[in-house]
């Protein structure tokens, strides 16, 4: 595409009246008691940002108290019992409630600003994203207040966790809590994925994507991969604590290290997960403070890129004292030390940035936050590699060394440059900016009061002293380090509230604050209001302010693309993923209930299983899919014909398949429930490994007659031709014909015969889920593929009403390719679930 | 617009995202099948008491190892017949010193990464325990 600059701009001024006025009111902020039907991401993105902090600070709370206990030897102030849930719940709300909704909140909430878009793809979706992790991470962190809080660590080893062990509802609360958490952040994984790809502005290539934006999609990628592995593993644990389905009970062929296995292969990346984003916003933040453009912006892609894939290879190096081969320790300690490599990139390249600035580098409260983090993530960093090693972690396991170790990875990895963030970024959402002056007192408080309190337990560590324990003997020596960590733990207390102070003096919410404060060069801070930017710039580099003169002017006139709205709604321009040019103006939803609706029913559903009330869980449930179905309706727009965006270019307002952003969103959401089911098939093959005595043919009921996956399998292959052909008969444009309707109950009632018939042969067989974890795995293999049934079948079902109603035909048919598509993808992992359920035992036997 | 452009699309985006991950891909892989090939392999033996060439997990780690080298090395010297093969098309021009340098940076830190793991088993015990 040839220059912009070169070229006029794509709309000419001065720009009609009324414009303006109208966008400002498409895109207005519902007020008052409709404010939980906004989907502005500035609104919803702050929200989620402070319902984070919020839980920051509770987790914080529940560490002071850990640290008063542990003050001095012998200590009673609270019970064994209450400490074991104390760690539990700072563990878990600190990893699931605070860290990650917080880098994903910022996503949310800076993505379509630093790209220029109107919004994120799905607005919706994050918004019921943020209420369902709102109410489902305040019930959960409530339960510390009537004793009902797990107390097996954030990670909830079995077999302590299984029911034998912790009876009552407390790790239940853990477990479906936490894993509908997940489900609530892959919901946002999908946005930003969609979001970084598709809502580009024209001529932001991949090359002129601004690092935060690759940090997003390289964080929600990894979420994409990780957190079904715990997923399953919540499942599995909670279908044993419930129905008694052996898969961690060691004398019915389970065992406990499985779960380490799908916990670490989630854990691990977690913390990268974690630390990309932040890694992303300091590298903004450092180009912007150093006026100048980040040294090695190709090198910090590499390092992002490589962190978040090498993450994925270290699982086992938090099990190296579990009795593995030494072989198997070898492979991931060595990734272990591979993975420095990429952070020691961004590490040297922020530092040859600030040297690159020839004396512009300032001292603000983001910078000496970013300095503190580099201090503190390289010792982190240092204390990894340590324990990265073999012999050196057989020592330091489960040792308050390791507490320190991580606590200087997360704090320094990502709490330092997510203070760093507020203070930077608060101009985007605030009218006033915080205080330099109590930010400064923020950060030395809470660098001083950090190191005062994690560098000695270093040393406590080494001389001895365990992990989550609630007391000690006094005359161990531990005393004073642990005193002198409790007394520091309170000066960073005291760093958090500075913040808080300097929150609630200054930030207010609304447009108008300062414009470009710290003279940055990326998108967000042009000229902005709900509606985002005016117009979406045409991008020819990567600091658009700072190379292209007079862009927040022209952008603000509205002279460059989509400078008013022309379909009448809210939209927004899709550009290419890879070149980013323009491709069609998707019409997006505006506020709603459906979305909050639904959030709170889904979350009512798996609150209320946990506590047993099956019935109205059940009620809740369907309430929650009633809400998501109308929420959905109001989505696949008729098109508006082509319209003009400006610079002649004139764009479709309707496309299906790989062009339209909800393909996309059913492919990466195709991506989960496979590496859902991938960490199935692993788990199977590794229980197999470990209690071979357990399986079929010789020591289970075996697999049923061949008949059965064969009548199976065939069903599902019709289900995929009968939506095949269905798909090349739709009618024309605004009719209706019965073959349409006709496939689109039989595709679904298929695939449950297939189901049905798959779960009958190993009835007949008299194979019992609660006698062998062989057992439990087959019935389990076939739970998985039901729930993707069950959503293919919700999507047919919805196509049909869609056709039924005249919403359906060979033109306006996002729908149905979608719908076919999760199809397909079902027929997949069913014909593959045969293969492994019925073939497997005749090979082995 | 054609019905089969946005599927050339998919195929250009796709192909993309493999030129510029090659490396970890081959990455991937390799820990999979060293670390998969040498639990199932030592469990395996163990089991059946099984010797010889084929069970023996050296063996197959060094070919694994030799293996994700040899599959890594187009993308160092022939970076752009790499690109079109899986794209389907030249790279955008604009983007192409891009593409080359972040394909072969990160192949260059896997190759590191498969090499520092693969010559393990020229040290350690196979299945045995380090303590």
């Amino acid at each position: 595409m040839k220059d912009i600059r070169q070229q006029s701009l794509p709309n000419s001024g001065p720009r009609p009246k009324g414009e303006l006025d109208e966008l400002k009111r498409i895109w207005a902020t519902p007020r008052g008691w409709r404010l939980p039907t906004a989907i502005n991401n500035t609104v919803i993105g702050t929200l989620y940002i402070g319902a984070a902090l919020l839980f920051f600070v509770l987790a914080g709370i529940l560490a002071l108290i850990m640290r008063t206990q542990l003050a001095v030897g012998g200590n009673d102030l609270v019970s064994q019992d209450f400490y074991n849930q104390l760690f539990t719940v700072h563990g878990t709300t600190m990893m699931f409630l605070f860290a990650v909704p917080a880098v994903e909140a910022l996503g949310v909430m800076l993505l379509p600003q630093m790209l220029a878009a109107r919004d994120l793809p799905f607005p919706r979706l994050s918004a019921f994203a943020i209420w369902a992790y709102i109410i489902g991470g305040l019930v959960f962190f409530s339960t510390i207040f009537y004793d009902l809080a797990p107390k097996g660590g954030w990670f909830m080893y079995p077999p302590n966790t299984l029911s034998e062990f912790s009876p009552g509802d407390n790790a239940d609360f853990w477990l479906l809590g936490i894993g509908f958490i997940e489900i609530s952040a892959i919901a946002g994984a999908i946005e930003i994925i969609v979001g970084v790809l598709r809502t580009r502005p024209p001529g932001m290539t991949l090359a002129r994507m601004p690092i935060f934006a690759w940090a997003m999609l390289i964080f929600a990628a990894m979420i994409v991969f990780a957190f079904p592995a715990v997923i399953l593993a919540t499942m599995l644990l909670e279908v044993e604590r419930a129905f008694g389905w052996p898969f961690f009970t060691a004398q019915l062929g389970g065992d406990p290290l499985l779960w380490q296995h799908l916990f670490w292969f989630f854990g691990h990346p977690e913390v990268y997960i974690i630390f990309l984003p932040a890694a992303g916003l300091v590298s903004m933040m450092v180009s912007t403070m150093a006026q100048t453009p980040l040294v090695g912006y190709r090198f910090i892609v590499v390092a992002l890129i490589a962190t978040g894939f090498f993450s994925f290879g270290l699982w086992v190096h938090h099990m190296f004292t579990t009795g593995i081969p030494g072989l198997s320790l070898a492979f991931f300690s060595a990734a272990s030390m591979a993975v420095a490599i990429p952070s020691g990139i961004q590490i040297f390249s922020w530092i040859a940035t600030m040297a690159s600035s020839n004396g512009k580098w300032r001292i603000t409260t983001p910078s000496l936050f970013i300095l503190g983090m580099i201090f503190i993530f390289t010792i982190g960093g240092l204390t990894g590699v340590m324990v990265a090693m073999v012999p050196f972690d057989f020592q330091a396991h489960d040792s308050y060394f390791i507490v320190a170790h991580l606590h200087y990875v997360l704090i320094g990895g990502m709490v330092f440059p997510l203070f760093a963030t507020f203070y930077y970024w608060a101009p985007l959402v605030s009218r006033k900016m915080l205080s330099e002056r109590l930010g400064r007192w923020s950060f030395w408080l809470m660098f001083i009061g950090f190191n005062v309190s994690f560098f000695p337990m270093h040393i406590t560590g080494l001389s001895g002293m365990p992990r989550r324990v609630w007391t000690y003997p006094g005359n161990l020596q531990w005393d004073t380090l642990n005193m002198v960590s409790t007394i520091g733990s309170f000066i960073l207390a005291a760093g958090v509230g500075v913040f808080l102070v300097d929150l609630i003096r200054n930030f207010r919410f609304g447009e108008g604050g300062p414009e470009n404060p710290w003279g940055a060069g990326t998108l967000e801070f042009l000229p902005n209001d709900v509606y985002s930017t005016r117009s979406i710039p045409h991008i020819t580099s990567l600091n658009p302010i700072w190379d292209q003169p007079g862009l927040a002017r022209e952008v603000d006139e509205g002279l460059h693309y989509l400078p008013n709205a022309p379909t009448g709604g809210r939209e927004t321009i899709v550009t290419s993923a890879i070149d980013a040019k323009p491709q069609f103006v998707l019409q997006m939803p505006g506020p709603s209930w459906t979305q909050f609706l639904a959030a709170v029913f889904t979350a009512a559903f798996f609150l209320l299983l946990t506590i047993k009330a099956v019935t109205i869980a059940l009620i809740c449930g369907a309430l929650a899919i009633l809400f998501c179905l109308v929420w959905a309706w109001e989505l696949d727009k008729p098109s508006k014909g082509e319209v003009n965006i400006g610079g002649g270019i004139s764009l479709p307002t309707y496309v299906t398949g790989p062009l339209s952003t909800s393909w996309w969103a059913v492919v990466v959401l195709m991506l989960v429930a496979a590496s859902l089911y991938v960490s199935y098939f692993f788990s199977y093959l590794y229980l197999w490994t470990v209690s071979p005595d357990v399986w079929a043919p010789d020591n289970a009921a075996g697999p049923p007659s061949s008949l059965y996956p064969i009548v199976s399998a065939s069903l599902f292959g019709s289900g995929a031709l009968i939506l095949f052909l269905a798909g090349k008969f739709l009618p024309e444009i605004n009719t209706k014909n019965t073959s349409t309707s006709l496939a689109l109950v039989a595709a679904p009632l298929v695939m449950i015969a297939a189901l049905a018939v798959e779960i009958f042969g190993h009835v007949q067989s008299g194979l019992d889920p609660a006698t062998s974890s062989y057992a439990a795995m087959v019935y389990m293999g076939v739970i998985l593929t039901g729930q993707a049934a069950i959503a293919s079948v919700i999507l047919c079902l919805f196509a049909l009403g869609r056709h039924v109603t005249g919403q359906l035909d060979n033109y306006r048919r996002a729908t149905f390719d979608n719908a076919r598509l999760l199809y397909w993808y079902t027929v997949g992992q069913g014909l593959f679930g045969l293969v492994l359920i019925h073939g497997f035992p005749r090979l082995i036997g | 617009m054609s019905k089969a452009k946005p599927f050339q699309n998919i195929r250009r985006t796709i192909g993309t995202v493999v030129f510029l991950l090659a490396g970890p891909i081959v990455w991937a892989l390799h820990l999979l099948l060293t670390y998969g090939s040498q639990s199932a392999l030592c469990a395996f033996s163990h089991q059946t008491g099984a010797e010889g060439f084929i069970v023996d997990p050296v063996n197959t780690i060094i070919v694994v190892t030799l293996g994700a080298v040899f599959a890594s090395l187009p993308f160092f010297a022939r970076p752009a017949g790499a690109y079109k093969l899986l794209a389907g098309d030249h790279a955008p021009e604009n983007q192409w010193t891009f593409f080359r340098s972040v394909s072969q940076l990160l192949t260059g830190l896997s190759i590191l990464a498969v090499i520092y793991a693969g010559t393990a088993v020229l040290i350690l015990p196979t299945c045995a325990q380090l303590r």
